[in-house]
């Protein structure tokens, strides 16, 4: 069971318990010390002003006496012993010090000091409250984040400048911890999509090899069938003219759509049986003209500029020339449209960029291959499945065509990212670079293409 | 025994009972619903108190007091008079306030009339009335502690009063509730006690029916001239008006748990405020007719030395009553400066995207709102320094504001044409400033003629928007003339 008492409230109990504690100690010993000194001074004065009585014979009336004692001594009642007695001509004057009057002058004159008594206190208090509230803010942000991650929603939580450093210490761990939670699920998210690509590609392969053989036969059939009919001779004025002319266009429609059905059964097979990568140096440098060659004519059809960029010469990488050509010739396609689907009236551009990226203590690490475009960019709500097999946004689309290129990207030991926005989007992958001969090393001076560290996707 | 060791005990008791009573200030999961409101929580008891104890400043305890003391029963009918009048506006509004689900009254304006510029208006007019009320309650509770303890004035407002005000208000309207609670018992106990003890010869119902009949106290009414009598009717109608439309009590009525715990408030306080009313008016009368030579000093002082005609401990419970009346007005006022200033005229932006600006935003708005409180308790506090007028003319400044900006908006609604009623209101606070500060007009003579101003425009506006209307319904479309 919680206890029903806030830090705020034990906080502020402690401190009045405090203050009070020192308030009465320091004003009772300041009134002890008041009272005995004017209890002493009343004493002194009644004693002098005795023997100058019995010394000079005074004869004064009681009231003028008492007036000279002043008003912290009194008549003694019938029961009271006097503690004064004052010789007044024939007959004696018996006086007694009157406590209350003495505490009354006290606290006139110490008022000022249970003034500031009670002042403390209520500082004391206040500054209790101030400080559980630097003490309870950090705490109640962290619950707050607690639950948050209990929902499953990724927090950070900011540091408060007013709290102390054990406080920025605790944030910091938090934080830690939440980014560990993230990372973790992260890899459970992983690991769960390899499962599932893993069943689906026993699955595919099973499903590739019983439709491929029938479609193989269907082929030569087909063929065989197209024979037999160019061998009947070609009347167009006959009825039988007519019907073959028709027959070969249906064998064509036909051989069309084999062809496009031998052309998905072979991309799952890619995707569930990659080939095994050929791995060499390639030059980044050669890949773009190649580029130009295979993509112009297909961005000129559709009204977009097709731009290549060397950003850095010299560039080798170890991957398998014919993938990494594949992979390019994907994410272009896709580029090319998605723009040409977007409507836009907005300048429409492909680029295809090669250079470097980051480096270790100056040395380059990797080489990079930026695929951008111009397009409407990808919805946020499907960014996380993009990745995923038959995941399409198309009607015409397998959605093998970037789970093939991550895969191949994974396989050459490299990584992919992606940054998108409603301005464009842009691929970067990123493949190790090919061994250099000893002695030899990467220029360090040339700038490498600035791509942030949240840009990276862990493949 | 010296008064001064009553006094001073009381004092330290007060003080200590304010510290416990008043709890928790920054509570773990405080928003601002439970800042300006309490969370909406509070039942009808709790609310009737805070209502009665605000209600219940140094103006209707000492100003009425000593106006009674000089001018006999004019005071009563021009002030008590009309603060009851406004009492019994609020049933009217309860509904109306509460469909709204809203934090201050300058939002329910921005909602009920959809211009956000009335909402900035009347959030700047609330602070300016508010701070400059705050100096009565400041100079009175000053006055009462230099006079008991027997130190400076400012010595006793700065270090005291200001502690006291900033730790009841810090923890937002449930610390203030509380706080007031105790408050309205010790103004309630105060009264009576010297209700009891004014008489020398000892109370007695026969003896009281005297002093309320006493000749000398009703030809005071009877002498009056007629100016002195419009004066009269012209104050208690400001001051009714001004009660009416009062924020402090409109948040009252919103932060009621239910509508019908506010309908409760609203029948109960009547009769606390009318029983606290009487206690001071026959004390007051016994005073002006056994001891009339209190004459020409500062009111408070002479409200304070009237005390000395009762027993030690009498006058001390009246004391303290002044002291409860002034902090609790104080934390009040204060803390709907402080929401007129953050929450209606500059309010903080939540960061757009960040879910974790909920938890953050919720303790920055609260944090600057704490700090505009000590902000205008300062300005508050210097004011009260600064040589301004009485209690009565501050009152009367600040009354006549408020019902300028709240009477039509909140009781007459069905004259107010919505994007009309930013010109009307700013018009309005315009003249009546001019005409207090610059022509010198008695501020209620010149509220009842800029109400009347507001009361001409509005019907202006209803009445060209209807014209405008019916000429548009008898020329269709494509038909319409120039007007």
């Amino acid at each position: 069971m919680y206890s029903k008492y806030s830090l705020e409230t034990l906080m502020k109990w402690i401190f009045m318990s405090l203050a009070i504690s020192m308030v009465s100690l320091t004003l009772g010993a300041r009134l002890h010390q008041s009272y005995v000194a004017k209890k002493h001074s009343a004493e002194e004065f009644g004693r002098e002003l005795m023997v100058i009585s019995e010394e000079r014979k005074y004869s004064l009336q009681k009231e003028i006496v008492m007036g000279q004692l002043g008003p912290f001594w009194r008549e003694p009642l019938p029961d009271e012993k006097p503690e004064l007695v004052i010789k007044n001509g024939d007959q004696s004057l018996s006086f007694i010090l009157d406590p209350k009057n003495i505490i009354i002058s006290l606290v006139e004159d110490e008022r000022y000091l249970i003034l500031v008594g009670l002042l403390g206190l209520i500082a004391a208090v206040e500054l209790a409250v101030l400080i559980s509230y630097v003490l309870t803010r950090p705490l109640r942000r962290l619950a707050w984040g607690c639950k948050q991650i209990a929902q499953g929603s990724p927090v950070t939580i900011r540091h408060n400048a007013l709290s102390p450093y054990e406080f920025h210490e605790l944030t910091d761990s938090f934080n830690d911890m939440a980014k560990q939670l993230e990372r973790w699920k992260e890899v459970q998210r992983q690991v769960s999509r390899m499962d599932r690509l893993a069943a689906l590609g026993e699955m595919l392969s099973g499903l590739s090899h019983e439709i491929r053989n029938p479609l193989a036969s269907i082929r030569i059939q087909l063929d065989l069938l197209r024979m037999e009919l160019e061998s009947i001779p070609d009347d167009p004025g006959s009825s039988i003219g007519i019907g073959l002319s028709d027959a070969k266009e249906y064998i064509a429609i036909l051989d069309h759509e084999i062809d496009r059905l031998n052309r998905i059964v072979t991309q799952l097979l890619s995707f569930v049986r990659p080939k095994q990568p050929m791995m060499a140096k390639v030059r980044l440098d050669d890949i773009l003209p190649w580029c130009v060659s295979m993509l112009k004519p297909q961005a000129d059809k559709q009204d977009i500029e097709l731009v290549t960029q060397k950003q850095d010469s010299g560039v080798n990488v170890l991957a398998d020339n014919e993938m990494l050509q594949h992979v390019i010739m994907n994410l272009s396609l896709n580029a090319i449209q998605s723009m040409s689907a977007s409507g836009s009236d907005r300048e429409k551009v492909l680029s295809i960029m090669t250079g470097y990226s980051g480096t270790d203590h100056g040395i380059k690490t990797m080489g990079l291959i930026r695929v951008s475009d111009t397009g409407p960019g990808i919805p946020a709500e499907i960014q996380h499945r993009i990745f995923d097999p038959f995941f399409t946004t198309r009607q015409d689309g397998t959605g093998l065509g970037l789970s093939i290129v991550q895969r191949i990207v994974d396989g050459l030991g490299g990584t992919l990212s992606m940054d998108t926005s409603s301005g464009g989007t842009n691929f970067n992958i990123f493949i190790p670079l090919a061994p250099l001969a000893e002695g030899d090393r990467y220029d360090v001076d040339l700038e490498p293409m600035e791509v942030s560290a949240n840009e990276y996707m862990d493949s | 025994m010296s008064p001064l060791i009553y006094y001073l005990l009381a004092f330290g008791a007060y003080t200590i009972s304010i510290i416990l009573m008043t709890g928790q200030s920054f509570a773990w999961k405080e928003t601002r619903l439970s800042f300006y409101l309490g969370g909406r929580r509070f039942s009808a008891l709790p609310t009737t108190a805070t209502f009665c104890a605000t209600w219940m400043s140094p103006l209707s305890l000492v100003g009425y007091s000593m106006w009674l003391y000089s001018d006999g029963y004019v005071a009563f009918l021009a002030s008590v008079n009309g603060w009851i009048l406004g009492l019994l506006f609020f049933p009217f509004i309860v509904k109306r306030l509460r469909m709204k689900r809203v934090l201050s009254l300058p939002e329910w304006l921005e909602k009920t009339y959809g211009d956000k510029r009335v909402r900035k208006l009347v959030a700047l007019t609330m602070v300016f009335l508010y701070t400059l009320y705050l100096v009565i309650q400041f100079r009175a509770f000053g006055i009462i502690v230099s006079y008991m303890l027997d130190i400076p004035s400012g010595f006793a407002s700065t270090s005291l009063i200001y502690l006291f005000v900033l730790y009841t208000t810090f923890g937002g309207y449930i610390s203030v509730v509380r706080s007031d609670m105790l408050n309205l018992l010790l103004i309630v106990l105060g009264v009576t006690v010297a209700a009891a003890f004014a008489l020398p010869s000892g109370f007695s119902f026969a003896t009281a029916a005297n002093v309320f009949l006493m000749k000398g106290q009703l030809e005071t009414v009877k002498s009056l001239s007629n100016a002195e009598i419009f004066s009269a009717f012209a104050i208690m109608f400001s001051w009714g008006l001004g009660v009416a439309g009062n924020p402090q009590y409109a948040v009252r009525i919103l932060a009621s748990r239910t509508e019908k715990d506010a309908y409760k408030m609203i029948a109960a306080s009547p009769f606390i405020v009318g029983w606290i009313y009487i206690c001071v008016t026959f004390f007051i009368l016994v005073c002006r007719s056994y001891y009339p030579a209190i004459v020409n000093i500062e009111e408070t002082l002479s409200f304070a030395r009237l005390g000395q005609y009762l027993p030690a401990f009498a006058s001390t419970f009246l004391l303290i009553g002044v002291i409860a009346a002034a902090v609790s007005t104080a934390n009040s006022q204060l803390l709907l400066a402080a929401c007129s200033l953050c929450y209606d005229l500059f309010p903080i932006k939540m960061e757009e995207n960040k879910k974790e600006s909920i938890v953050y935003y919720e303790d920055r708005f609260l944090v600057i709102n704490r700090i505009a409180i000590t902000v205008i308790a300062s300005i508050a506090l210097l004011l009260s320094h600064a040589g301004l007028p009485g209690y009565l003319m501050l009152g009367r400044i600040s009354w006549t504001l408020v019902a300028i900006c709240f009477f039509f908006p909140l009781f007459l609604p069905s004259w107010i044409i919505n994007d009309k009623l930013f010109f009307v209101l700013s018009t309005a606070l315009s003249v009546q400033c001019f005409l207090v500060f610059a022509a010198e007009i008695s501020p209620e003579n010149a509220m009842l003629a800029v109400l009347m101003l507001e009361a001409l425009l509005f019907k202006m506006f209803k009445y060209s928007t209807l014209d405008n209307s019916r000429k548009t319904q008898d020329y269709p479309a494509g038909e319409e003339k120039d007007v």
